[in-house]
């Protein structure tokens, strides 16, 4: 069930510094004692930052992995189902842990621990934000002339700036610990997913995983997409633009696939709409899909169209739409210009 | 002097609950006007003790404590006089109706006056509970009226009619006048706006009219804060994203939407009445309804439409209030 980003109502938020660890010499955590104080305006900024990062095109639906070694998944369990747990405690225990898991090449920040509602239901939200800086400009008067005083400020996170960070969010619909729903944005994951910075924050630390192996949802949406082209588009020209771009899009080196994106990039405006609704239908996450071609790998190399007289027309993706032109007649039939240098000419095996 | 005496002891202890009462019956109004969509002007008062012994002298009250009837008051201001009659409605339904006047209905056919609706009302006996039972008794004089009649009502009205000096004849024409042109103002807008609405051409009024209905329903906004000239010429652009729908399909297919995400509706508007930051600007305009329909609907079409003529900013951030991003 979708997070409605909406009716989050943020309740109270505690903040530890959680410095990176060096290879030789020690470092330590600086844990608040207690939750920091928060005014109407602060809770607004901070819900408009969650929701920006958890709706972006970085954020997966996610569970929690019971085989994991991290205490954060039983941690959050205990924490979002009544009567729950201490807050601040629970939010020091995350502290320590992140502290712990991190490697020199995590840096360092803030974790900024969220109690509050989805939807009226318990909630919690873990940020992993880093410390910003910038310059603070105010007018003052020096001998008698005015000037601005500018000065650089170091402890900033969560600016303006900041549109994507590491969140995790985490909604208890109750009443069992299964009726969980989660999503995590992390950035860096869809970036270089072979790297163990890529696993970090959502294995390592919060101990989740994927709803669903990539390579299922990858398969999923090529097939549906390939099914809206095939059912709901009637012509032919539009068909092949599609199915080239379906099939670019799959080739692409691009690590991540949005399907409102692609939409937005390659379909006609009257038709985006209805492809959506299509791969919802089909349960094609509306999410950005983590891209993994394991299961569909031969049949995105070659694109082939179909005639009713028997004929057909094989080709990579990117000789259909440089060396094939399709051109609906105004008897309904479709032309197709192609030049070409035969080069062998056989049976079919 | 006895009895000023003791209207004053009574008014001393007394003044705190009637300010509480006027509150109550005030709020209570207010939020049933919203619920039914009717924009409006509203204040209250419990009377000063001033005001209170001067109209105990000036009328000559034997038992003035019970015989002062607006001792609690409330205003509702209403922007046209065909509201009246659903106010009235309004009012019937949530108190008990102990008198109506409508000052209207005393004017002869030749005849221009103060044209307000005074409404004496206490609470339902069934209703009193142990939240109110401190108002046990306690009656609360409402007064309805448009804009106009307020404006010469605040000024004209005690200057001719509580004169300290004869007034001459020319003046008081003049205060006829006055009054005529009142009630000529409040019949041509009514007039104009219901030939507005009723036009064939204006295919968007009916939109625009329930979409501010329900905003008025779903928000604690008050009319002046509505930018309504932003509001008509942002609905009417955006109507081509419903593409083939009628104005009336469209009407309905948002009722139905506002319907359904009521709760949420409220709680968005809640948590941004008090942002005035820039970009949320259109949270604060009716046509924020059929953003956020759109939105849901279709938002590639939305965004195609909105970026031809409006910054993305606003639709952003509309989204992002909607709990959604743009990507």
């Amino acid at each position: 069930m979708a997070l409605d980003f909406a009716t989050l109502d943020i309740k109270r938020v505690i903040v530890h510094d959680i410095p990176s660890r060096p290879t030789t010499g020690a470092s330590t955590p600086m844990l608040s004692d207690v939750e920091s104080p928060l005014n109407d305006e602060l809770k607004l900024y901070l819900k408009e930052k969650i929701t920006q990062s958890a709706t972006s095109s970085a954020a997966f639906d996610v569970i929690l992995d019971t085989t994991s070694t991290s205490p954060v998944p039983n941690g959050i369990l205990s924490f979002v189902t009544p009567p729950g747990t201490d807050f601040v405690a629970f939010s020091q225990q995350v502290a320590n842990h992140l502290y712990q898991t991190q490697t020199g090449v995590n840096t360092k920040g803030f974790l900024v621990m969220v109690d509050c509602t989805i939807q009226g239901c318990p909630s919690l939200g873990i940020l992993k934000v880093e410390r910003e800086a910038g310059i603070r400009v105010a007018p003052k008067e020096v001998s008698g002339k005015r000037t601005f005083l500018i000065e650089r400020i170091r402890e900033l996170m969560l600016t303006q700036g900041t549109k994507v960070f590491k969140v995790g969010v985490f909604r208890h619909r109750g009443p069992g610990p299964a009726d969980l729903d989660a999503v995590v944005c992390d950035l860096q994951r869809g970036q270089v997913p072979k790297y163990e910075v890529a696993v970090f924050f959502l294995s390592r630390f919060l101990g989740c995983r994927l709803a669903e192996a990539p390579e299922i949802t990858t398969k999923r949406f090529l097939e549906s997409t390939e099914a809206f082209i095939r059912d709901q588009v009637s012509d032919p020209a539009c068909k092949a633009r599609y199915q080239i771009a379906l099939l670019a899009e799959m080739n692409s080196r691009q690590t991540i696939i949005s399907p409102r994106a692609f939409a937005g990039t390659h379909l006609d405006i009257e038709d985006r709409k209805s492809y959506m609704d299509h791969l919802e239908s089909r349960h094609v996450p509306n999410q950005p899909i983590p891209k993994d071609l394991a299961l569909v790998k031969t049949r995105i190399q070659r694109m082939q169209m179909d005639f009713a007289s028997g004929v057909s027309l094989i080709a990579p993706g990117d000789v259909f739409s440089d060396k094939i032109h399709l051109t609906k007649q105004e008897n309904g039939l479709t032309r197709v210009d192609f030049e070409d240098q035969v080069s062998d000419i056989r049976g079919r095996r | 002097m006895t009895g000023l005496a003791e209207l004053r002891a009574y008014w001393d202890g007394e003044r705190p609950r009637y300010e509480s009462f006027a509150r109550y019956v005030h709020d209570r109004v207010a939020e049933g006007l919203r619920q039914i969509g009717i924009p409006c002007e509203m204040a209250c008062r419990a009377k000063t003790l001033d005001s209170l012994l001067k109209k105990a002298i000036r009328k000559n009250y034997a038992n003035p404590i019970d015989e002062i009837t607006d001792k609690a008051g409330v205003r509702v201001v209403l922007l046209y006089q065909d509201h009246r009659a659903d106010v009235v409605s309004l009012i019937r339904s949530m108190f008990d109706l102990v008198t109506l006047e409508d000052a209207q209905e005393r004017l002869g056919e030749a005849e221009f006056g103060y044209q307000g609706i005074h409404c004496q009302v206490r609470l339902k006996l069934e209703e009193i509970d142990e939240a109110v039972t401190n108002f046990t008794g306690f009656n609360c004089e409402i007064q309805i009226h448009t804009c106009a009649q307020h404006a010469w009502s605040e000024t004209t009205h005690d200057l001719i009619y509580k004169p300290i000096v004869q007034v001459p004849l020319d003046v008081k024409r003049a205060s006829i006048r006055l009054q005529a042109l009142t009630e000529l103002f409040d019949n041509e807008i009514s007039r104009v706006r219901q030939q507005i609405m009723t036009m064939p051409d204006y295919k968007d009024a009916q939109v625009f009219t329930r979409l501010e209905r329900a905003f008025y329903r779903l928000t604690h906004a008050g009319r002046v804060d509505v930018d309504m000239e932003l509001s008509i010429q942002v609905i009417n652009y955006l109507m081509p994203v419903y593409a083939d729908s009628t104005s009336d399909q469209i009407a309905i297919e948002l009722e139905g939407f506002v319907g359904d995400r009521r709760e949420k509706l409220e709680y968005i508007y809640m948590c941004y009445q008090n942002d005035h930051r820039i970009e949320s600007l259109f949270i604060h305009q009716p046509e924020s309804l059929m953003i956020f329909h759109l939105l849901e609907r279709d938002s590639f079409a939305l965004v195609e439409r909105w970026q031809e003529a409006y910054d993305r900013v606003f639709l952003e951030q509309m989204a992002l209030l909607w709990g959604r991003s743009l990507e």
